[in-house]
């Protein structure tokens, strides 16, 4: 691989990278708050990109960013209220229950999704014309792709804040770290449990836009959801942090392999590095220590 | 899954049998419990076996929705023979395994063919179960190791995906206006999509272009600025592309954000109108072995597709997947098929119709779609087409390719 190979794949890992991360922290949120692997995630992407590009006329930057919004709140509110109406409902029962409920309940939204609007693929055009822009030292980056990059991480700064430094951030920790505690300190933990839901469900959404500016969105949007759940596991479950950190090891890893190799490889190779950190560091990079009181 | 298509309504799912159950019945039928829909009275059986759901359902439901347009439309005007056709789909979910437990399900149904099969794996897992049967099958997606040597009951609706290598090749030739070209080829991550690629080295050998990569494209959307940065690599004179509508989109996109700016050229299944208007690149060129959606032809096949088109309210997906019209074809056939086996058609007698077989289309085709003892494949030949800046226009005046799953000689049919 040449030089400037390697540079431009390292630009392609960085976009790619910030989407993972974002799907990643939708894992995150919940199992930080709940300790349940919610296997919706990727469903949320789907939809969320789905409704947007319905709600969007394709006309101008204002109605793109008015539809945006409008899909996030009504994804998050979504969410919350797919936890409060279903998921809550195990509540007490064992974890694996809950992730079984979140793994049919993807499979029931998937097929909801395609007879809402079909399977056929949708695309996306971003506003304005596509420009491509030439960095220092040769790679190149289109504009949709810079919008995402920098996007993407401010966003993920906001919710790095809103999740671990906000009085919010401190309380959703808390229902993770002692859900009964909290709730003897008069937390209604339900509430706690839905935000997180909410907010998962809205970063899924800004993801499935990043994506659906990059590919067609149709039902196989799924499975690179799925793809980026490796990546929590790489950064740690209940790590926000480990979410950017495992996303951008994943995407590097992934990217270099198809571009040496090809797809199989890369996805093979995306499992690989997080079979790798768990035989290590079984908790993933950030991950808090796992700790049984006896 | 299974749906009826009677009277040209699209009805409902049905209750998918236990596999148990299938199981005893097809045995039944293997027994001789059961008899073949044609010696009966009533509508002519015909199964469909497809994937109608999971990641690649939107193929499969394109070719299932273009072959109910011709259906539906013949039985809209008193069926064939006076008799109607009834449609009876089975799922594969893209999975050979599926797809046999589907077939054997069809079998004991009394179908006296099936059709779809759109991925190629699924197509050289169900023949062997077809073929105990004496069942035809014509497939949109059959891989070349089941259609050469010829069988007396497979048969492809449309090129396979290895026989546009000739075509392609060729045409890059004329394009380029040189023999000893450059090329970066990318077949599609399927056995078909393999087999592409080894014929396009094959020529590449014989005829003296060189190719600089190969690359695999997914057979779905995903991120492929990996295989984009690698097909460009060495700036080849042109991209030699295997990619399906959905990916296409997505590959051509980036492939131009990284400078590229030489022509490519896609195959025939991945050449939907709604992609060139979508990637709306003047260099981009399609291979096409029949009109697709098109209010302005003046052809006759096509103008009644399109009303066909239109009174389903199906213009959009008609436009979005190139499986449409194959799936329309494969109606087409279907009826004229029935229509020679007569009022007291069986499964030997469809199968003998179908090795001497030729239905015009008025136009939609360049030539008539044609079965012979020695030629299961339907279409010949084809154009190549890209988008102008305002329409989809022809490329080279209409210049015909000929392209065969038997030769990488293939010549352009007379007619």
């Amino acid at each position: 691989m040449s030089i400037d190979m390697a540079y431009q794949t390292v630009v392609s890992a960085a976009v790619v990278g910030v989407i993972y991360s974002l799907i990643a922290l939708g894992y995150v949120v919940v199992y930080r708050a709940s300790r349940v692997f919610n296997f919706l995630q990727a469903q949320f992407l789907y939809f969320g990109a789905l409704l947007f590009i319905t709600l969007w006329g394709g006309d101008s930057l204002a109605t793109f960013a008015l539809a945006l919004v409008a899909t996030t709140i009504v994804v998050g509110i979504g969410g919350a209220a797919l936890y409060a109406l279903v998921i809550h409902r195990t509540a007490g029962q064992p974890h694996w229950i809950q992730m079984l409920l979140t793994m049919f309940l993807g499979i029931a939204g998937l097929n909801i999704a395609q007879l809402v609007w079909g399977s056929d693929p949708r695309f996306l055009s971003a506003p304005g014309e596509r420009v491509n822009w030439t960095l220092p030292g040769g790679a190149v980056i289109s504009r949709v792709d810079v919008v995402i990059l920098v996007g993407g991480v401010l966003l993920w700064l906001a919710l790095y804040w809103l999740l671990t430094v906000s009085p919010m951030g401190v309380r959703l920790r808390a229902t993770a770290e002692n859900s009964t505690l909290s709730a003897y300190s008069g937390m209604p933990l339900t509430r706690w449990f839905g935000v997180a839901w909410a907010i998962a469900a809205a970063v899924g959404v800004l993801a499935g836009v990043s994506f659906a500016m990059r590919v067609p969105v149709d039902p196989t949007i799924t499975e690179i959801g799925l793809m980026a759940f490796p990546a929590a596991m790489i950064g740690g479950m209940d790590s926000v942090k480990g979410c950017l950190v495992g996303a951008m090891i994943l995407a590097l890893v992934q990217q270099f392999a198809a571009v040496l190799w090809d797809v199989q490889t890369s996805i093979a190779a995306g499992f690989a590095v997080v079979l790798l950190v768990l035989m290590i560091r079984p908790r993933g990079l950030y991950g808090s220590p796992i700790v049984d009181r006896v | 899954m299974r749906t009826n298509n009677l009277s040209g309504r699209r009805a409902g799912r049905i209750v998918r049998a236990s596999g148990a159950a299938a199981l005893v019945v097809t045995m039944l039928a293997a027994c001789g419990g059961g008899s073949d829909s044609g010696t009966e009275d009533g509508p002519y059986k015909i199964g469909f076996v497809g994937s109608l759901s999971g990641a690649v359902a939107p193929v499969g439901t394109a070719l299932l929705a273009g072959f109910n347009l011709a259906i539906d439309d013949v039985n809209a005007n008193g069926g064939v023979n006076g008799r109607e056709i009834e449609v009876v789909t089975e799922d594969d979910e893209a999975d050979a395994s599926a797809g046999i437990t589907a077939v054997r399900a069809l079998a004991a149904e009394d179908v006296l063919m099936v059709a779809g099969a759109n991925i190629s794996t699924v197509a050289e897992g169900i023949l062997p179960t077809l073929e105990r049967e004496e069942i035809v099958l014509l497939a949109q997606g059959a891989p070349p190791s089941i259609l050469d040597p010829v069988r007396r009951t497979m048969f492809q609706i449309d090129q396979t995906s290895s026989s546009n290598a000739q075509p392609m090749t060729e045409f890059a030739a004329e394009l380029l206006g040189k023999e000893k070209f450059s090329a970066g080829i990318g077949p599609v991550d399927t056995p078909a999509g393999v087999a592409w690629g080894d014929n396009v080295e094959t020529l590449a050998s014989d005829k003296g272009f060189t190719i600089t990569s190969r690359v695999s494209v997914p057979v779905t959307p995903g991120d492929v600025t990996a295989q984009a940065q690698r097909l460009v690599e060495g700036s080849p004179d042109i991209l030699l592309l295997e990619a399906p509508d959905g990916p296409l989109v997505a590959l051509v996109e980036k492939i131009r954000d990284l400078g590229y700016t030489k022509p490519i050229v896609n195959f025939s299944f991945g050449s939907a109108s709604k992609t060139l208007e979508t990637i709306a690149d003047p260099g981009l060129y399609v291979f096409r072995t029949a009109a697709q959606y098109d209010p302005l032809s003046e052809d006759e096949g096509t103008k009644k597709f399109v009303e066909l088109v239109d009174a389903a309210g199906q213009a959009d997906q008609a436009r979005s997947a190139t499986q449409y019209t194959q799936g329309y074809l494969m109606g087409l056939t279907v009826v004229k098929a029935l229509e020679e086996c007569g009022e007291d058609c069986d499964r030997a007698k469809l199968a003998d119709v179908f090795n001497d077989l030729e239905v015009e289309t008025g136009g939609f085709t360049p030539s008539p779609l044609t079965f012979t003892e020695d030629d299961h494949l339907a279409t010949n030949s084809g154009s190549f087409y890209s988008w102008d800046g305002s329409a989809i226009v022809v490329a080279l005046d209409g210049q015909q390719f000929a392209g065969s799953v038997y030769t990488l000689e293939a010549e352009v049919p007379s007619s």
